[in-house]
């Protein structure tokens, strides 16, 4: 019999790491890797605008208005290059190069909001979490007041109030996202916060703030990666619908809200003009719910 | 409604059980070539630490393995092949013949309904008999585990009892209906020292008056001496040792079984090192070659590291995975380490 | 304070008089608070060197008394002394800088090490906030540290999850040693681990006390580990000290019921001794922290009991070997004086 300490054999053997694990858990969900090429596709297509689109989106051709899919030119120095693929819209602007750049305006609106979201919750949800009482229970009460309200109708308020543009929508989706993300970022805090893992760190005499930023940030980070991604197709989506009542991205600008609103109010003798700008946001709303629930399954199950 | 015929045969007979389930990596053997045997009316003590595979091999009697896995081999049970079993028949076996009883009570036992429901639902499911009189056989089995003021207790809820309370409701449940054998797997584990004696206590006097066979599942060899008839000890998804208790603990044939015995302080050992055995138990997937044992043995040899042993019985009966039980005295050290 | 032969003895860690309450919502009131007591005007000291066990079931207070001593938890009343020094009342600040001090290892059951985190990282953290030691100083120390515990250095890059219970444990006994400590709270290391690997553990862990000479509180339910690795065992029942003494005393001539009762209610591991030894069971069951019996706490299932303990609270007095017991059968009654309860046994009905 071993009586005594002895000295343990190395572990030699390779063990995978834990992020490999969960990379080929998500790998495996086909739908969510097609969501994910989907999604890479649109924001390269974004990125790339300038370079991908045939036409100037601004440029008027009113002699060329409501062309159809496919259709030349009608300028006399207009270039082979110049085939309208989608057609032209009322006012004879491309309609495919007026999408590209819409593409990136909403998708800058609709991840910025929810990055801005994410930048101011992230603080008060740790703080309040961590330290609890009066200050938790004070931002809690604030955040059930600002959930209390319809969602649309919170926006589309401080969208009024503070005027309609690009800047503001970001500022008005962002407000609505903040209490969620607190929420969300405060109950997994005060999950760990009675933890084992913090307990022990704090009986080793590491400082509040690194317990916070080192052990319970990376720890909650996969609820919340989850909760964000499911959360900026909704920003999107709300983005559309403010820039569809005009209370979001104005005109010239391109936003798909705004080609929405032009395809929709001359949709009785032009119908086909809906479906670029509608086609676009549903696309990416459902890749990003479709990957948001990869990302779920696959950082779920794999420990 | 299947009923098992005895007739002269074990009540259990469990033959080359195997177990796998499937992961990332393919499958891993949870159990290998598992066979034992339990009487009428006998204890039969399975020990085993992490990774045993002791737990799985009660819930592949019971038929309660995740849909997965892939088991094959036979368990018998009066008769019957409870692998073979059709869903219904294998429902009517559980709890009217095979009662069965938890480590965690509080996460068995139905959190919304009375606990007196409980035992009555069970009851009800395997009998004809009346709502009224399901309730009043539920009280008295509360008051033959020693539950006071079983009448009002039967209308309370689980999370109203203490840690001990809730396992002897637990085995009212698995009781009720008188079943032939009992699988216990690990119930004491998780309760205090007082409260494990006392369910203790009560298991051993259930079992004196209704002669039933127990299969009782523990890590703790000490709890199964006074209990058990026999004792099987499991490493590593296999059977390694089987040896009736009266011997076992003095005169273990394998290496692993001295050194469980060995490792749990008892009395009279007060100074110096505490006997252990080196290293970790393996990690299922990661099974070392030859004798799973090995890598924390201190009699292996070469051979131990390569070749797959087989189980082996003695002349008087006993069996052993080991190829050198016959050549290691353990039962010697085992005095001398006690001295 | 110990007298000994170099004259008297500085206790590493003191408390004295310490009560800790925790409050809850009546849970059959609308109003009104419930008023645990988890730990009942408790006094103990450990000295320089030596392992003192703390034995205990549920709601006994054990562990609430390491974390009083650890400071996560603050004392209703009563003091803290460390080293002489009353740290009762320092603030957060000046408290986490004695934290180098003393030192705790945990049950490891829901995880004590951030998954995220390599080991070598782990082992580096207590001492970049309690040392003056540079990164690359810290390198060396932490190698020092795996190798103490019987673990490598290929050990450092791997992350918690890819190591087993007893090594985790070694881990953190590692982490734990990382700033020499005065004192180290071990609150139940290793009941989650396998048996054949908790005696490893427990063998690690005398021979570093002893080596380092550390005050240890080893709190565990396992009287049997207690008895074999501590100096001295203290046993809790409902938050107060019910008895104390040398392990050896406590073990084999216990003067409390209670204790007695603990050390039958393990089984022997040889069925012989198993089979024909006297069993105490103790009936009923254990009280909770808000419904703490009155007169001596015990005396609802006391196999013993007289009137007299129903109404009036025992307290610790003290005998020759300086162990102490809280019991009216050595005042009353019997009269034990300070002998073992064991001799009452055969007078038991059962």
């Amino acid at each position: 019999m071993t009586l005594g300490v002895v000295i343990q054999e190395p572990i030699i053997e390779e063990y995978e790491r834990l992020g490999g694990r969960r990379l080929r858990a998500f790998m495996r969900n086909r739908p969510a890797v097609i969501a994910v090429a989907v999604l890479a596709f649109i924001i390269l297509s974004a990125v790339f605008a300038s370079l991908i689109a045939p036409f100037d989106p601004s440029e008027i051709d009113l002699m060329n208005a409501f062309a159809k899919l496919g259709s030349h030119c009608s300028a006399p120095d207009c270039q082979l290059v110049g085939s309208h693929l989608l057609g032209t819209d009322n006012l004879g602007r491309d309609v495919f190069s007026r999408l590209l750049f819409a593409t990136r305006i909403s998708l800058f609106v609709g991840f910025g909001a929810v990055v801005a979201a994410l930048t101011l919750a992230l603080p008060f949800g740790l703080i309040a979490g961590y330290l609890g009482g009066k200050l938790d229970w004070l931002v809690m009460r604030i955040i059930d007041i600002i959930l209390s309200i319809p969602p649309l109708i919170l926006v589309f308020a401080i969208a009024g109030v503070l005027g309609a543009s690009m800047k503001n929508a970001i500022i008005a989706l962002g407000i609505f996202f903040t209490p969620l993300f607190i929420r969300l970022i405060r109950s997994e805090v005060v999950n760990l916060r009675n933890s084992q893992l913090v307990e022990t760190e704090r009986a080793i005499g590491v400082p509040d703030r690194y317990i916070l930023v080192r052990h319970i940030l990376p720890n909650i980070a996969s609820p919340l990666i989850v909760q964000v991604s499911l959360s900026a197709g909704t920003a999107i989506l709300a983005e559309a619908s403010l820039s569809f009542l005009g209370l979001g991205v104005q005109p010239p600008s391109a936003s798909w809200g705004t080609m929405l609103q032009n395809a929709f109010e001359r949709i009785v003798q032009h119908w086909w003009m809906i479906l670029p700008s509608s086609m676009a946001i549903a696309m990416t709303v459902f890749a990003l719910n479709v990957a948001g629930d990869g990302l779920r399954d696959a950082l779920g199950k794999v420990r | 409604m299947m009923t098992s015929n005895l007739s002269g045969r074990k009540l259990l007979k469990i033959e080359n059980l195997t177990l796998k389930l499937p992961t990332e990596k393919g499958w891993i053997q949870i159990l290998e070539d598992v066979n034992f045997e339990i009487d009428k009316g006998e204890v039969l003590g399975l020990a085993g630490e992490s990774g045993s595979g002791k737990s799985l091999t009660a819930l592949a009697i019971m038929n309660l393995l995740p849909r997965n896995a892939q088991v094959s081999g036979s368990i018998e049970f009066g008769g019957l092949n409870l692998l073979e079993l059709s869903t219904k028949d294998m429902r009517s076996i559980r709890g009217r013949e095979i009662g069965m009883v938890f480590q965690e009570p509080m996460s068995s036992l139905h959190p919304s309904w009375t606990v007196g429901e409980q035992i009555s639902e069970v009851i009800r499911t395997h009998e004809k008999v009346s709502r009224k009189a399901a309730w009043s056989r539920s009280v008295q089995m509360l008051a033959l585990m020693d539950i006071p003021n079983p009448a009002e207790r039967a209308k309370q809820y689980a999370f109203q009892f203490s840690g001990g309370m809730q396992q002897r409701v637990m085995m009212a449940i698995a009781l009720s209906c008188n079943p032939k054998l009992l699988i216990a797997d690990e119930p004491t584990t998780a309760l205090d020292a007082t409260i494990q004696a006392q369910i203790m206590e009560i298991i051993q006097s259930m079992q004196k008056e209704r002669e039933m066979a127990i299969l009782f599942i523990t890590h703790d060899l000490g709890v199964l001496a006074s209990l058990a008839q026999r004792i099987l000890i499991m490493y590593a998804g296999q059977l390694i040792e089987l040896a009736d208790a009266s011997v076992i603990f003095d005169d273990p044939l394998h290496p692993y079984t001295q050194g469980l015995i060995l490792s749990a302080p008892h009395p009279g050992m007060k100074g110096g090192k505490l006997p252990s055995i080196k290293g970790d138990p393996p990690r299922l997937g990661r099974l070392p070659s030859g004798c799973r044992f090995h890598p924390r043995c201190e009699f292996a040899l070469e051979i131990c590291k390569v070749e797959a042993i087989p189980v082996t019985q003695t002349p008087d009966g006993r069996t052993v995975r080991c190829i050198r039980s016959d050549e290691l005295m353990l039962g010697k050290q085992i005095e001398v380490a006690v001295s | 304070m110990e007298v000994t032969d170099s004259g008297l003895r500085e206790p590493a860690m003191q408390l004295k008089n310490v009560r800790k309450e925790f409050y809850s919502r009546k849970s059959n009131a609308i109003r009104g608070v419930d008023v645990a007591v988890a730990v009942d005007d408790v006094s103990l000291e450990i000295y320089p060197g030596e392992s003192l066990g703390l034995v205990g079931e549920s709601g006994s207070g054990k562990s609430t008394v390491g974390r009083l001593m650890l400071r996560l938890l603050e004392p209703t009343n009563g003091q803290i002394y460390l080293s002489g020094n009353d740290i009762t009342k320092l603030n957060r600040r000046k408290m986490r800088r004695l934290r180098g001090q003393v030192q705790a290892v945990f049950q490891d059951i829901s995880g004590s090490l951030n998954p995220k985190i390599t080991i070598g990282k782990l082992l580096a953290e207590p001492l970049e906030f309690h040392s003056t030691l540079n990164k690359s100083q810290r390198e060396i120390r932490v190698r020092e540290l795996i190798e103490l515990v019987g673990l490598s250095v290929h050990h450092l890059a791997r992350y918690p999850y890819e190591l087993s219970g007893g090594q985790r444990q070694r881990v953190s006994i590692a982490r734990a040693l990382a700033t020499q400590p005065k004192v180290l709270v071990l609150d139940e290391p290793v009941s989650a681990l396998d048996v054949s690997t908790q005696s490893q553990v427990v063998n690690l862990l005398q021979e570093l006390q002893e080596r380092l000479k550390i005050a240890c509180l080893f709190i565990a339910h396992d009287l049997f580990i207690v008895h074999h690795v501590c100096n001295r065992i203290a046993v809790m029942y409902l938050g107060s000290i019910i008895e104390i003494g040398s392990a050896e005393q406590v073990y084999s001539s216990p003067r409390h019921p209670y204790t007695q009762a603990l050390i039958s209610a393990i089984p022997h591991p040889n069925p012989t001794i198993e089979l024909n030894r006297k069993r105490i069971v103790l009936e009923g069951e254990i009280p909770t922290p808000t419904n703490i019996p009155s007169g001596c706490r015990f005396h609802t299932r006391c196999p013993y009991v007289m009137d007299i303990c129903k109404t009036v609270e025992p307290t610790l007095e003290e005998y020759e070997d300086g162990g102490r017991v809280a019991c009216h059968l050595h005042i009353e009654g019997p009269k034990l004086g300070g002998k073992s309860v064991d001799s009452l046994r055969d007078s038991l009905v059962k």
